[in-house]
């Protein structure tokens, strides 16, 4: 039996056990305001059960996040040999211009 | 030779598989109802959230032997209303995800391609002419395909990567959210359980009241201004039918209104106490079928909204499978946005059924 199920039963066992207190048209009124408490103290321990639950799973998703970012930030969208290959044919059309230059000025 | 090998190069690179645009288009569609739709259970989780701390601090206090009308230690700074951690980080969640969509969005659009056709085609040019190298228009046009072609298939092999590293990572954040979907409706059950168990002690509580008034009377005379006792009987049996279900309440259902023969006589007095008895006891069950509804309505609602997130799942899953055929998502946008209006129904309902239960 797995411990989520083990706990629902036991659960289910107990609320029926305060209800049949809480319902009954005989129990006394100490004895009714023993199972109100009851009934709030095991209604809080699973919340609280549940809630450290979600904690948990919240330190999980925020390494997930952390992993994801790091994913986006590898993805090279823009080629990085465009940057080198637009840079060169500046420097090739800034040197044949002085090519053409020195050789209008030897002529 | 070159130009057959140029040729030949360029075949392998067009019959290359492209992205999967039409997959990465369903899923994004997918994730943007899902993700559009979470704000609405983010309130509802934060909220619950909420009262699981308020109940906590509520039992602290209890524990508190000596009275002390101030915090016990310093709170940590908080700014009002500011978003509970776990509420926060699931939604820094799905941001990331959004970014991380846009991102393969990106690589599918492919503006690279275009940039690196023109570069390729500038350097040709630049080339051109210098110490007298000439390069023909149809070799230059050439250069420029390849180098276009050479980019369409990086971007390729960039999404591939980028998805089978990501993919797995938003799976394990999907897995969080479901579990997350479902401790929320236990959590609500738990709650539920509660007020639906003392609303039903304080009914048993005001019909026990109602048969011990009954009985201390002797029951009206035919003649008299005053209703029937077996008409209440029958209105108090229709009034109780939602809880006779309820443990105990399904063996003693229904509750008898006996008059005592040797008891006082009926007066206005007793009557209206009977009144405002039953009408109590009335608006008790009204409180308490409310409270019902609420929960159903949520789990319809859960459910359509768990149900896009396996969709969402589904389609990043065929996106991360898609080779050169595209596949068959058609339905699950379809589906995914009825889905969605399945959600904000029920949270309708739930609202209707929270004003019910007050």
């Amino acid at each position: 039996m797995s411990n989520a199920k083990s706990i629902k039963d036991t659960y289910d066992d107990s609320l029926l056990e305060i209800q049949k207190v809480l319902f009954s048209q005989e129990a006394t009124p100490e004895k009714k305001e023993v199972a109100r408490q009851s009934l709030k103290d095991l209604t809080t321990a699973l919340l609280l059960h549940n809630l450290h639950t979600i904690e948990g799973r919240t330190a999980i998703l925020s390494a997930l996040i952390v992993e994801l970012q790091e994913v986006i930030n590898s993805v090279q969208i823009e080629n990085p040999l465009n940057k080198i290959a637009a840079d060169l044919t500046v420097v090739i059309t800034r040197a044949k211009d002085l090519f053409k230059e020195e050789k209008e000025q030897i002529s | 030779m070159k130009q057959i090998l140029i040729v030949c190069l360029s075949f392998f690179i067009f019959s290359c598989a492209g992205i999967p645009t039409e997959a990465l288009n369903t899923y994004k569609t997918s994730f943007n109802s899902f993700n559009a739709t979470s704000d609405e259970f983010l309130v509802q989780f934060g909220q619950t959230i909420k009262w699981i701390k308020d109940r906590e601090a509520e039992q602290q206090g209890r524990k508190q032997r000596v009275y002390q009308p101030y915090p016990k230690a310093l709170p940590d700074s908080k700014p009002v209303g500011a978003i509970d951690p776990n509420v926060a980080e699931m939604r820094r969640a799905l941001q990331v995800i959004s970014k991380y969509n846009d991102t393969l969005t990106a690589l599918a659009e492919g503006k690279s391609i275009e940039a690196v056709g023109n570069t390729a085609s500038g350097l040709t040019n630049a080339l051109n002419g210098l110490a007298g190298l000439t390069i023909a228009a149809p070799v230059a046009n050439l250069v420029a395909t390849v180098a276009q072609e050479l980019e369409r298939a990086r971007l390729r092999e960039e999404f591939r990567n980028a998805l089978a590293k990501g993919a797995p990572i938003i799976n394990q954040m999907f897995v969080i959210f479901e579990e997350n979907i479902k401790t929320h409706y236990n959590n609500n059950v738990l709650f539920a359980n509660e007020r639906r168990t003392l609303i039903v002690e304080e009914i048993i509580d005001e019909v026990t009241l109602l048969q011990k008034l009954v009985k201390a009377h002797k029951a009206p005379a035919p003649d008299d201004k005053f209703k029937e006792v077996s008409g209440r009987q029958k209105a108090l049996n229709n009034i109780l039918v939602p809880i006779s279900k309820e443990a105990v309440v399904k063996d003693a259902y229904p509750y008898p209104l006996q008059t005592n023969s040797t008891g006082h006589d009926w007066t206005p007095s007793v009557e209206s106490n009977l009144t405002a008895s039953i009408e109590q006891i009335q608006q008790n069950v009204e409180s308490y079928s409310a409270e019902i509804d609420r929960i159903n309505a949520l789990a319809k609602s859960l459910t359509a909204y768990k149900g896009m997130l396996d969709t969402t799942k589904n389609c990043l899953d065929k996106l991360l499978a898609a080779g050169e055929e595209a596949p068959q998502l058609l339905w699950q946008a379809e589906y995914i946005l009825g889905l969605a209006f399945q959600v904000k129904q029920n949270l309708a309902e739930i609202r209707r059924a929270e004003i019910a239960a007050r």
